[in-house]
Parts: C-alpha cells; sequence; structure tokens
C-alpha cells in the first residue's frame, strides 16, 4: 500500500471515530469544544504522521493514541493543571477497549443518522426538552441552571442523569433485542 | 463482578457530575475505579458522552430548533472571550508544528480569516451564509480536513460537504434556507452582484428561500438543470443521471441542459432533467432478448406459480435449488394465477442456508434484486427508524447481509431502502445506514411494481422502477465479510427460532412490527449488476 493510500485509510477510519475521538478526549479536555479541535489536530497529525504508521498494525489503537497526545499536548500549551480528570490508568483501559467503542459507536450512529435521537427528544416531556436546551444547547453549568429553577444542584445532576437514561433506552426500544433496525 | 442497573445509574451519574466540571476528588477516583475494572462503565462512557455530544450537536427537535431561530433574530452571542482564548493555539500552530503541518496550518488560518468574517459589527454581503444548524460531520473540503463550525459565516467561494452522518442548514442573512442532507456536495460560487448561486454537484438540497430583490434571483445549477428563484420552497435531487426537481410553494424557472429548453413550474410540479440514455434508445428498438450465460443467470428464482402448499419453489439452473418454506400458512393466500399474498408474519424462509447465493454475490461483490410486487399497505406497527421487510439474507434483526424493505424514516410505501453488509472503516453487522430512495411521486403507492436493485462492485447502487432509474447512491466496501450461513427470508426478517421449520416462540411483537404487507409476483437474486438493458428486458418480459 503506497503512502498516499495509507493516509486515506486512515483518514477514512478517523472520520468514522470522529464521536469516539471526541468522546475520549472530553475526558481529557473537559468540554466538546476542546474535544473537537483536538480531533481537527488529529486528523492534520495523522495526514503528517501516515508514514510512522505501520500498515496491518491497529489503526484505531493508533488514531486513539494520537488523540490521548494532542488532548494532553493542548492541556499542557494552555497551562491548564488537569485536576479532578480522568486517570492515565482509566484513559489506557477506555483507549484499550475497542470493543466498547464499537458497541457505543453503533448505537449513537444509529441514533443520530436514523433520527431517532430526535425522535426521542420529541417524546420527552417539556419540562426535560427545556432542561436538555439548557444544559446542552445553551451550555449553561448544572449550578446555573439549579439557581435559576430554585432546585438544588444535586436534583438537577439526577435529573438529568434519569433524561440521558430515558433517552438512551428509547433509541434502544427502536432497535429490537438490543440491535439495530 | 456483576454489573447491575444501579451500578449503571451511578456510573451515568458521575458522568453528569464530571460533564459539570464540579467532580470532587472521591467521586473522579470512584469513576475512574469504575473505567479501569468494568467494561461496561467503559461501554456506558463512551455511549453516554457520545450522547451529550450529540444532543449538544443536535439541531434537530423541533421544540429546540424553534428556539434556536428566536435566538437567531436577536443579535448573534458572540464567542466569549474564554472560548476565543481557547481557539488561539489553533492559529499559533504554523510556529510549533514541522513544516508540513505549518502549511496545512497556514491554510487553515488563512481560511479561517478569509471564510470567517469578525463576529462583531460586521455587515454581511447577501450571498455569505451561516452553519444555522449541523447534526454529525459538515466539511468544507472533500479531504475532510475543515470542519465547519456551528453559528460561523462563511463568504461566497466555500464548498460543503456532509459526510454520511452529516445534515447541515445553511442560512442568508435574507433568512434564506438551504438543508443539505447526508452525502450531498454543495458549492457556493463567488458572484460580483453578491446574488446567490450554488452549485449542487451531488446528493440533494431543500430550499426555502426568500423574496429575492428584482434581478438577483438566486440560481442553483446542477450538471443537468438550472433553477432561477425568486421566491420560493423545493427540493432538488442530483444523481449521476439525473436532476429532479419537487417544487411545494411559489414558482421557478428550470431550464434542463440536456435539451435546451425552460420550463416554468407552480407549486406541487415536479420536473427531472436527465443524462440522454443512448443505451435506453437503443433499446426501444431492439426488443429482441439477448441470451443469458448459464454463469449469469439468476442464483434464485421464484415465480410463485405454485397455487398451493407450503413451499415456493426455487426454478433457477444455477446448482442446487433453494426451496422456500411457509412456516404459518394462516398468514398467506396464494393468488388464482399467480402470487403470494403475505397478510403477516408468515416465517417464510429458505430450507437450509444460502451458503451457495451468499458465495457467488460475496465473491462477485455485486448484487441485483428483481422483485415483482404489490404493497398494500406500510405496516404500522414499524417504528419510524423501520422498514418493513420485503427480503432478507439474514441471521435475525441485527446481523444481516442484506434486507431490502419499504418505508424507511418516511413511512411512503414507494420509498424503498437497502442494507447491505458491506466492510468499510470497521462498520457493522446490520448494513446500516440504509441505501434509501426518496417517495416516488408519480408510482401510485398501491399498483403492481417491478423494483431492480443493483450493486456493483464499485459501491454503485441502483435503483430501477418500472424500467426507470429512480435513485442511485455509492456506498464503498466489498462484501468480503458475508456470512454465508445466513438464511433467505421472505416478507421479515429471520428470526433464529423459526430456522428448522421449529416454532417461533420469542419476539413476534418484533417481527409483527417489521412484516411487509403484500403480494409477491416474482423474485430473482443475481450476483452481479443488471446493466440498463437488461432492466428494461425484464421489464418487458415481466410486466
Amino acid at each position: 500500500m503506497s503512502l498516499e493510500e495509507t493516509r486515506d485509510e486512515l483518514l477514512k477510519k478517523a472520520v468514522s471515530l470522529r464521536r469516539m475521538v471526541i468522546s475520549y478526549t472530553y475526558g481529557i479536555v473537559g468540554s466538546f469544544e476542546l474535544a473537537e479541535d483536538v480531533y481537527q489536530e488529529c486528523i492534520v497529525v495523522i495526514c503528517n504522521k501516515a508514514d510512522s504508521f505501520r500498515p496491518g498494525s491497529n489503526a484505531q489503537a493508533w488514531i486513539m493514541e494520537i488523540a490521548r497526545r494532542t488532548a494532553l499536548g493542548m492541556v499542557t500549551k494552555s497551562y491548564r493543571k488537569r485536576e479532578h480528570g480522568i486517570s492515565d490508568d482509566a484513559l489506557a483501559a477506555l483507549a484499550n477497549d475497542q470493543q466498547a467503542q464499537d458497541e457505543a459507536e453503533d448505537l449513537l450512529q444509529t441514533a443520530v443518522d436514523q433520527e431517532a435521537l430526535q425522535h426521542c427528544l420529541d417524546k420527552l416531556s417539556p419540562k426535560a426538552q427545556a432542561l436538555v436546551k439548557q444544559r446542552y444547547l445553551d451550555q449553561l453549568p448544572c449550578d446555573e441552571i439549579a439557581s435559576k429553577a430554585k432546585r438544588s444542584l444535586n436534583s438537577i445532576y439526577v435529573t438529568l442523569t434519569r433524561i440521558r437514561k430515558s433517552l438512551r433506552d428509547c433509541i434502544h426500544k427502536q432497535v429490537p433485542d438490543g440491535g439495530f433496525e | 463482578m456483576s454489573w447491575t442497573p444501579e451500578d449503571e445509574e451511578r456510573v451515568r451519574y458521575l458522568l453528569t457530575v464530571f460533564s459539570n466540571k464540579r467532580i470532587d476528588q472521591a467521586e473522579i477516583n470512584e469513576l475512574n475505579e469504575w473505567l479501569i475494572r468494568e467494561p461496561q462503565a467503559r461501554r456506558l462512557y463512551f455511549e453516554d458522552t457520545g450522547l451529550q455530544l450529540a444532543l449538544h450537536d443536535q439541531p434537530q427537535s423541533k421544540s429546540i430548533s424553534q428556539e434556536m431561530r428566536l435566538q437567531e433574530a436577536r443579535p448573534r452571542r458572540t464567542r466569549s472571550p474564554r472560548r476565543a482564548a481557547r481557539k488561539k493555539p489553533m492559529s499559533l500552530w504554523p510556529l510549533l508544528g514541522a513544516a508540513v503541518a505549518a502549511v496545512l496550518c497556514i491554510i487553515v488560518y488563512n481560511y479561517q480569516s478569509e471564510s470567517q468574517p469578525s463576529q462583531q459589527g460586521t455587515q454581511y454581503a447577501a450571498n455569505d451564509v451561516q452553519l444555522a444548524a449541523k447534526s454529525g460531520s459538515v466539511w468544507l473540503d472533500q479531504a475532510h480536513t475543515r470542519a465547519a463550525q456551528r453559528d460561523a459565516w462563511y463568504a461566497a467561494g466555500t464548498q460543503w460537504f456532509t459526510a454520511d452522518n452529516g445534515i447541515a442548514e445553511l442560512r442568508f442573512t435574507d433568512e434564506t434556507r438551504i438543508r443539505l442532507p447526508q452525502r450531498s456536495v454543495l458549492g457556493l460560487v463567488r458572484t460580483h452582484d453578491r446574488h446567490k448561486e450554488l452549485h449542487l454537484y451531488s446528493g440533494a438540497l431543500s430550499a426555502d428561500v426568500a423574496a429575492q430583490p428584482t434581478g438577483r434571483a438566486l440560481i442553483i445549477q446542477t450538471r443537468h438543470a438550472v433553477v432561477t428563484v425568486v421566491g420560493t420552497r423545493f427540493d432538488i435531487q442530483c444523481t449521476g443521471q439525473l436532476t429532479q426537481l419537487d417544487l411545494h410553494q411559489g414558482r421557478v424557472r428550470f431550464l434542463d441542459k440536456t435539451t435546451g429548453i425552460s420550463h416554468d413550474l407552480e407549486a406541487g410540479d415536479s420536473i427531472i432533467a436527465r443524462v440522454p440514455d443512448k443505451q435506453s434508445t437503443d433499446l426501444q428498438q431492439q426488443t429482441e432478448p439477448v441470451p443469458v450465460k448459464k454463469n449469469q443467470a439468476a442464483l434464485v428464482r421464484y415465480a410463485f406459480d405454485e397455487g398451493e402448499g407450503t413451499l415456493i419453489r426455487d426454478s433457477s439452473k444455477r446448482g442446487e435449488p433453494l426451496h422456500l418454506n411457509i412456516g404459518n400458512s394462516e398468514a398467506v393466500e396464494w393468488q388464482e394465477r399467480k402470487g403470494l399474498r403475505i397478510s403477516g408474519v408468515a416465517d417464510i424462509i429458505s430450507q437450509e442456508a444460502a451458503t451457495t447465493l451468499s458465495q457467488a454475490i460475496k465473491s462477485s461483490g455485486e448484487l441485483s434484486i428483481v422483485l415483482k410486487c404489490q404493497t398494500e399497505r406500510i405496516n404500522p406497527l414499524t417504528p419510524k427508524v423501520g422498514m418493513d421487510r420485503m427480503l432478507s439474507l439474514s441471521k435475525d434483526f441485527k446481523h444481516r447481509n442484506f434486507s431490502l424493505g419499504v418505508g424507511e424514516l418516511t413511512g411512503d410505501p414507494t420509498a424503498f431502502a437497502l442494507r447491505t453488509r458491506h466492510h468499510a472503516g470497521g462498520r457493522g453487522v446490520n448494513g446500516m445506514p440504509s441505501a434509501v430512495t426518496p417517495p416516488i411521486p408519480e408510482q401510485h403507492k398501491q399498483e403492481v411494481m417491478l423494483l431492480i436493485v443493483s450493486r456493483d462492485s464499485d459501491g454503485r447502487i441502483v435503483f430501477n422502477l418500472n424500467g426507470r432509474q429512480v435513485h442511485e447512491e455509492v456506498r464503498h466496501g466489498s462484501f468480503a465479510e458475508w456470512d454465508e450461513n445466513y438464511y433467505l427470508a421472505l416478507g421479515q426478517e429471520v428470526e433464529p427460532s423459526i430456522i428448522g421449520g421449529s416454532r417461533r416462540q420469542l419476539k413476534t411483537d418484533v417481527a409483527q412490527a417489521r412484516a411487509w404487507l403484500g403480494t409477491i409476483y416474482h423474485l430473482e437474486i443475481y450476483d452481479r449488476a443488471l446493466s440498463p438493458k437488461e432492466c428494461m428486458q425484464l421489464q418487458d418480459r415481466l410486466q
């Protein structure tokens, strides 16, 4: 395989892993915007380093390692101390667990591609929809949501946790037997 | 250690606290411990974080997108100094990276300077666009190295690529909106008088066009047509062979480049411009069938002329026949001359694994399905994201080599979907996402139709309905991972519990909720892509 072909294959793989790379590096950088920046930087690194990839070796693991280094590099460059982050051991366990990545990607890809998520969001109560909007679209911190709603921080945590659980179950329910349509 | 629902709830709760950046030392230690020890916790981490990302990117919910539009009517929110500061390292790359990286980064930097006007105090030009909403991956270049950012403004001259999972909504300053579905390529042309001009290279778009100033109509070009719009709402689809426009509101002028003829269209009109098909013109004069070599004949052929009983015979001449058994004869009714009506879960499945069929298709990398049928109605139990199964070569609801169905997403009985398991980028075993046709407006919904779906070794999937190509798309990848132990099923997916004639005991509700309801008159499957000429001949033979 020529370098050009290797690079193309690696880029294709990286594109198919976008959600997993962002989810993984989110554990390091702590925000989706930064994790998206990490992902974009990874794409550039993959272009530049494709010659160091050994054909036949595990491309997914190679990309995850680049993502890890890039994310850690970004944290260092921004002089931010990584407090209360996912530990190195846990990051290694996440990066090495391709089955977990593949299973999650299957669910998310089907959910998002087939608009199951939209369907499930529409089924939420108006209050739950408003909370999802505040937290994930407006990106308000939970503390601010709690203070506006005159509720405790913990009750917001619990409600958001339950909403995501119900969204996940709703998506899963549309794909029988724990599998996909 | 077993993984309980309480464990799952706890880990999800910890992820909620983590995402709020208020996690304390004891909680992060607990989360780390879970991630190191428990595979289910790692799956949950990726699943839940991915779901949060999808919610963060999700523009689709009506209630949410309405809210977004209200926000857009107000002055744009500018990037906070903190977020702007976070972006700075990207523009410093050229100083830090290697030479090649520097070149790439300069391109990115220049691109951002040119095509993202500053967020404050800028008057956008009439043909600048904002990425008002997006879902999945949306790119600004073919190499997929520049991701488009939601809410950012881009000057004319950009090109837009939506990935397999990408949807983009572009907004002009006058509130004209263009929605690009998955796998579309659109160019925004730089024009001197700042009128809006778009080139749809492939895929589709939906447009909701505000009234345009006199003399500055919005123009959309495809390789087959030029559409001039003063203000209206419509959908355009462009494939290699044709451009189809469906006009919902207002008026447009449609110039068919292939004939040079202009058409003024009104609401409710649809029109197609297509590449003149020399082959099909020649065919009209040449209707004599061309002899088919034995190894090019159908792998299986069912004529449905038995009239009674629970056996459907394979009359193909290639190897051992693959007969089908009807497990539940109460759900079928033989038609007087020919045909089998299916009114429920009929458990029609091959007597043995379709090994020869799978092997032949796997080895050629090509597939054609010829199906003459009449869909009676869409199964009301089928979920929105599902499809009624006409035919399937599978093991169960989640493992398949291919499935052909109808009604996916649209619930329309003239919208067909093909799922083929193919090896490309580590995709799953379920053949998702499907290649889906739009509803075919001119096809009467309950009519008998001849559907021919073919997929060649380059991944080009063509849907041909009643002798006319109605949809084309490309899905790269090989069939190398096809499983040769799968069974062929008709009108439903294979269920493991019905293999070998034993009674179905499980998942009846799942099967009922996806059963196809209608009459089948003829079915053939090939291990090659049928040519347009052969489709015409089949049309003559079977209609």
